[in-house]
């Protein structure tokens, strides 16, 4: 329901507008203009048309979207499952399944990949457990049999907590009322979730399946560590790194934005914006069920197969930090405290862990304020501007990091409007900004969903009784905001801390290094690096957790109980 | 708030961890130099740290307190066009503030030519390439330090490298008993004093003895021909020659191999015309070694642009074998031997196969500190920066912290007086390489078009080429199936010098994509009709 629109809605849309075009559409423009000009400086669309014309290509999109829709549809299920299970009922370990969850999103850059190998490789912990049991007698090669089944499931795996914690805050906010209506009229069990829960949470799960789904399009890392090469974000991967000029590159990346702001077009069409009847957020919560032995008991072995999967790369990443050799054995043939002592120790980490703190907290308020506001514009006014920032919003997910990172290299050099923001000098602004814009579509499907979920008649009723408008955002809307706000929020922060591109071309002095590229800087050395930056890996991970731990902790007591886990 | 207050003091705790431990460090802060200089690599923390290190105290006994100032954008890719953006940001408020005139995209594109200019005159392109070249712009970067010698030789013909002034004022380093301008068929430092070889390296081939075994391979693979073995199909990780200039030297090395071999056997059949030996040469051997490369390629389980991960996943059974640098090979190797078990990862190299490049330095166009960085390139081609390279970890006037095993380019280094302190005594590229004869003439024009034809015969058909294999393998090779599989026609010699070349210098990326898709669904069907022959036993 639209309630506001008028002057400060156009005012606001306006000043959004001008942000997006700076810091997102001019750098990306310039980022992709070698897709529409020629060698000789003439435009030209011949390089998109030779992108069609392309078989390997083509079949590398179709792929891409295969991998997409089979991921998002895992994901969802996946993710919902763990979020109904956790959120309704009583089960054995539910707290530590929950704390759980956030793991896949927290795996360090770079050695994620050797952690998932010292699991699931030829000489990895499964194999070696296998052959130990004697259920094996040759190793599997895991990560290359079945390669798209293992692309989709890792992606899947990886994605799936985006889907959870939507969903999660979604559950909180649902009306208990209308599911015990349904229960005295004799709607009951899967029938009950299927008629009534599973519709009004459909705001949330379209926000989180959008996000997904986009990401699952332009998944690089799974498909790079299972050598799965003919899908275009490995595509366009490669032709980056071409020695020589490859316009098509750029043309593949103009495809993948197309269908990135198409494929969410046509899900917004598809699921619809209108506000789910009987949404009212505010409402009385549902207490959790307690189950059965026996139903409970299934339930945690569920939740535990698919969270402790998901969580392989972490585990991987632990063990190799702390081991002297894993090679073949199920764990470390010996452990040791040496990659932690040289990771922490380096003279480079101590100075990267500030910046990335100063960078990423920087960003993430920079991401809320932005995202709100466009959150704010979509779902309650009317402004027309609002269908287009939506969508330019969601397109940092479709775009490849380093084009990105060029983009704002060209844009912030001297003689440019923006040569203030140099990053050779000081790469804070910059990056903070890059950091922002990457990490924007999560914020705005989170306060659009939370927004789309709060009644307006709470804020009407506020309203009636004399609260001034800001009054009426600051003690009615925004705390039922919050939860959604911080569910956004975590993974702007989290997902910014390990943010790759943008901090390996923006940060170019040692001193304003972030974290992510004192990593790549370990895993670079011969010999004990990978370990080494595993070790740093895994401290970016125990303060991720600790932060996300802190975060929920205080607000959730502030939330009245809507975000507990 | 009692209740955040676990929560609080874990974040707190996490958070102290680092910090306590760098503050009960020996070691003090890296001194803050009065002098900077700035220096663009792909070389890592270890390099980096030591020749840093060892040129501020070479500096301190000056009197002068210096500072380097690393960049670090990444590999060679980020490296290209981290400077291609700078000195065309430069160049453009050059050409329309200080020459006053309006910028355009046909000036733009001329920057980017690296044809000869004309005498005089041209079009405006010509004429900002002429601007450029007699213009002083800066990246605001010294030196570029690191990378393969084919990326300086592309950096020196687009202008962006200058003289260091250094051939001349050195005859110890660059006269007699130097450093060789050429060896082998390889560059090792400009003529116009452009670029300067430090270190020389090789392509090997390192290996798991555990994966070995398992698949029956009782000898390491130390050739490339071994490297085709139908044992390893899917166990071979490769380096991808799209990617790095000394990956497609590595390629255009094979060739070279099965050409001189081809040569042998003419010379062996009795054969002596000049013009026939030739073609023996480049036909026979091309066609010969692409074959090599095709079955080498259909054993590879991906090829990558990163030197480092092949070692890696060696080491950790990922894969058999894997093209390798040399002294990726030989750390990684003594790696595993120090915490597991020793010999199970080795490095050999393709022994009279395969030729040495070198690693270069360079001086920038507009450098912002010349003279500290020409003394840099001296510090690190002089005798105490060799040692850097080659010396054990602790040795005198060898690295403190990291053991580098590369091979200095300097020759006395090799001297047997230094044996005992390098790290590699037994190694001396000087004396290895004579059985490996490289003749520019037959594919030094070549090196795009052979990365390109690596690319469609091999990289983009993976899938269909590792499918053919697999069928030919297990079908035993049927003598139609293999007849095809072996049939090399559309990438023979004279199509690749030929017309593939000239469409690749004509530098149009259409024409370059036209003949990658034909190419490449030329393969992919060819691949397909010898999946279905071999599986139907013919």
């Amino acid at each position: 329901m639209k309630t506001s629109g008028g002057r400060l809605a156009t005012a606001a849309a306006l000043g959004v507008g001008l942000v997006l075009v700076a810091f997102l559409l001019w750098p990306l423009a310039d980022g992709v203009r070698g897709a529409f000009v020629d060698a000789n400086g003439r435009a030209t669309f011949a390089y998109m048309a030779a992108v069609f014309r392309n078989p390997l290509y083509r079949e590398g999109f179709a792929n891409a979207v295969e991998l997409a829709l089979c991921s998002t549809l895992i994901a969802a299920v996946v993710g919902t499952t763990a979020a109904v299970l956790l959120g309704r009922y009583e089960l054995p370990g539910r707290r530590l399944f929950a704390a759980l969850v956030p793991l896949p999103l927290m795996v360090p850059p770079f050695v994620g990949a050797v952690g998932i190998k010292q699991i699931l490789g030829n000489e990895g912990a499964l194999n070696a457990l296998l052959l130990r049991m004697g259920v094996l007698h040759d190793p599997i090669d895991w990560l290359r049999n079945g390669r798209f089944a293992v692309v989709v499931g890792l992606t899947a795996l990886h994605l799936y907590p985006i889907v959870y914690f939507n969903v999660q805050a979604a559950l909180g906010g649902l009306n208990v009322e209308l599911e015990e209506a349904a229960a005295s009229l004799g709607c009951h069990g899967w029938r009950r979730f299927r008629k009534i829960t599973l519709p009004l949470l459909g705001p949330s799960l379209f926000a989180a399946t959008s996000i997904v789904f986009i990401w699952g399009l332009t998944e690089l890392g799974v498909p790079l560590m299972c050598d799965y090469t003919r899908v275009t974000s490995v595509q366009i991967f490669s032709g980056l790194k071409d020695i020589g000029r490859n316009p098509f590159v750029f043309g593949l990346v103009v495809v993948v934005l197309v269908a990135t702001v198409a494929s969410y077009a046509a899900a917004r069409f598809i699921v619809g914006r209108a506000r789910p009847p009987g949404a009212t957020k505010g409402g009385r919560v549902r207490p959790r069920t307690p189950l059965g032995p026996l139903p409970a008991l299934g339930a945690a072995l569920v939740l535990a197969a698919v969270i402790g999967a998901a969580a392989a790369p972490n585990l991987g990443v632990v063990l190799s930090a702390f081991a002297r050799d894993w090679y073949g054995t199920v764990l470390p043939s010996g452990l040791t405290l040496d990659h932690v002592r040289a990771a922490i120790g380096h003279d480079m980490v101590v100075p990267s862990i500030g910046n990335s703190l100063r960078y990423v907290t920087l960003s993430t308020a920079f991401d809320l304020v932005l995202g709100t506001a466009i959150g704010w514009l979509v779902v309650r006014t009317r402004t027309r501007l609002a269908p287009a920032l939506d969508a330019a919003a969601m397109l940092p997910l479709a775009v490849p990091g380093l084009v990105m990172a060029f983009g704002y290299l060209s844009i912030s050099r001297e003689g440019h409007a923006l040569a203030f923001l140099n990053p050779v000098r000081d790469p804070t602004a910059l990056l903070v900004i890059a950091y922002g814009v990457r990490r924007l579509p999560f914020i705005v499907r989170s306060a659009a969903a939370g927004l789309t979920q709060i009644s307006v008649a709470l804020e009407e009723a506020a309203a009636s009784l004399g609260a001034s408008a800001h009054r009426v955002f600051a003690r009615v809307t925004l705390p039922l905001l919050a939860p959604h706000l911080l569910a956004g929020g975590i993974f702007a922060f989290a997902l910014s801390m390990l943010e790759v591109s943008d901090s390996l071309i923006l940060a170019q002095r040692q001193a304003t290094y972030p974290i992510t590229k004192a990593i790549f800087e370990l895993y670079a050395l011969l010999g004990d690096g990978h370990q080494v930056a595993a070790a740093l890996g895994l401290w970016a991970m125990l303060f991720l957790a600790a932060a996300i731990g802190f975060a929920r902790t205080v607000l959730g007591r502030r939330d009245g109980g809507l975000f507990k886990l | 708030m009692r209740r955040a207050l676990p929560s609080a003091a874990a974040l707190v705790l996490v958070l102290a961890v680092p910090f306590v431990a760098r503050s009960t460090r020996d070691k003090p802060a890296a001194p803050r130099g009065t002098e900077t200089l700035v220096i663009l690599t792909p070389h890592n923390e270890s390099i980096r740290f030591e020749f840093g290190r060892a040129f501020r105290e070479h500096m301190a006994r000056l009197g002068r307190d210096v500072e380097i100032d690393w960049r670090w954008p990444g590999g060679t890719a980020e490296i290209t066009r981290y400077l291609s953006s700078e000195f065309g940001a430069s160049f453009q408020r050059h050409w329309t503030r200080d020459l006053g005139r309006p910028w355009s995209a046909a000036v733009a594109a001329g920057l980017s030519r690296t044809t000869p200019l004309p005498a005089a005159g041209g079009d405006v392109g010509d004429q900002a390439r002429r601007a450029f070249l007699a213009s002083d712009v800066s990246s605001g970067v010294d030196l570029l330090f690191g990378g393969g010698s084919s990326e300086f030789i592309k950096h020196a013909r687009a202008g962006r490298l200058v003289d260091a002034g250094l051939v001349a004022g050195h005859p110890e380093l660059f006269g007699p008993g130097g450093v060789p301008q050429t060896r082998g068929g390889e560059t090792y430092w400009d003529r116009d004093g452009r670029w300067f070889g430090t270190s020389l390296s090789t392509f090997g081939v390192c290996y798991n003895r555990d994966v070995l075994d398992r698949l029956g391979m009782s000898e390491p693979p130390a050739s490339w021909e071994s490297l085709a073995a139908p044992a390893l199909r899917g166990q071979l990780a490769l380096a991808d020659p799209t990617k790095s200039g000394s990956v497609g030297k590595a390629f255009e090395t094979i060739i070279q191999n099965e050409m001189n071999e081809a040569l042998v056997r003419a010379r062996a059949a009795g054969e002596r015309d000049p013009a026939a030996l030739d073609r023996a040469a480049t036909r026979d051997g091309w066609a010969a070694a692409v074959r090599l490369i095709r079955r080498i390629g259909a054993n590879a389980r991906y090829f990558t642009d990163s030197g480092a991960k092949i070692p890696l996943d060696v080491a950790m059974g990922e894969a058999a074998a894997g093209m390798c640098i040399d002294f990726f090979g030989r750390v990684q190797g003594d790696y595993a031997a120090s915490v597991g078990r020793p010999g199970r990862v080795g490095f050999e190299t393709a022994r009279g196969e395969t030729s040495l490049d070198a690693d270069p330095i360079a001086l920038l166009r507009g450098a912002p500190h010349r003279e500290l960085a020409v003394r840099f390139i001296e510090f690190v081609l002089s005798e105490e920066g060799q040692k850097l390279w080659a010396f054990r970890r602790g040795a005198p006037g060898g690295p403190t912290t990291y053991t580098l095993r590369r091979m200095p380019i300097l020759p006395r280094l090799y001297d047997p007086v230094f044996a005992p302190l390098r790290a590699d005594p037994d190694e001396d590229p000087y004396e290895e390489t004579g059985a490996f004869a490289y003749h520019a003439a037959w594919t030094g024009q070549l090196f795009s078009a052979i990365a390109l034809v690596v690319r469609t015969m091999c990289l983009d058909p993976d899938a269909e080429l590792a499918r053919a294999w697999e069928a030919l393998v297990r079908a035993g090779f049927p003598p139609q199936a293999r007849a095809r599989f072996d049939d090399v026609s559309l990438v023979d010699y004279d199509t690749v010098a030929g017309p593939l070349r000239a469409a690749l210098q004509a530098a149009d990326p259409l024409e370059e994509a036209r003949w990658t898709v034909r190419l490449v669904e030329h393969h992919r069907a060819l691949y397909r009709e010898v999946t279905a022959l071999a599986r139907e036993g013919r």
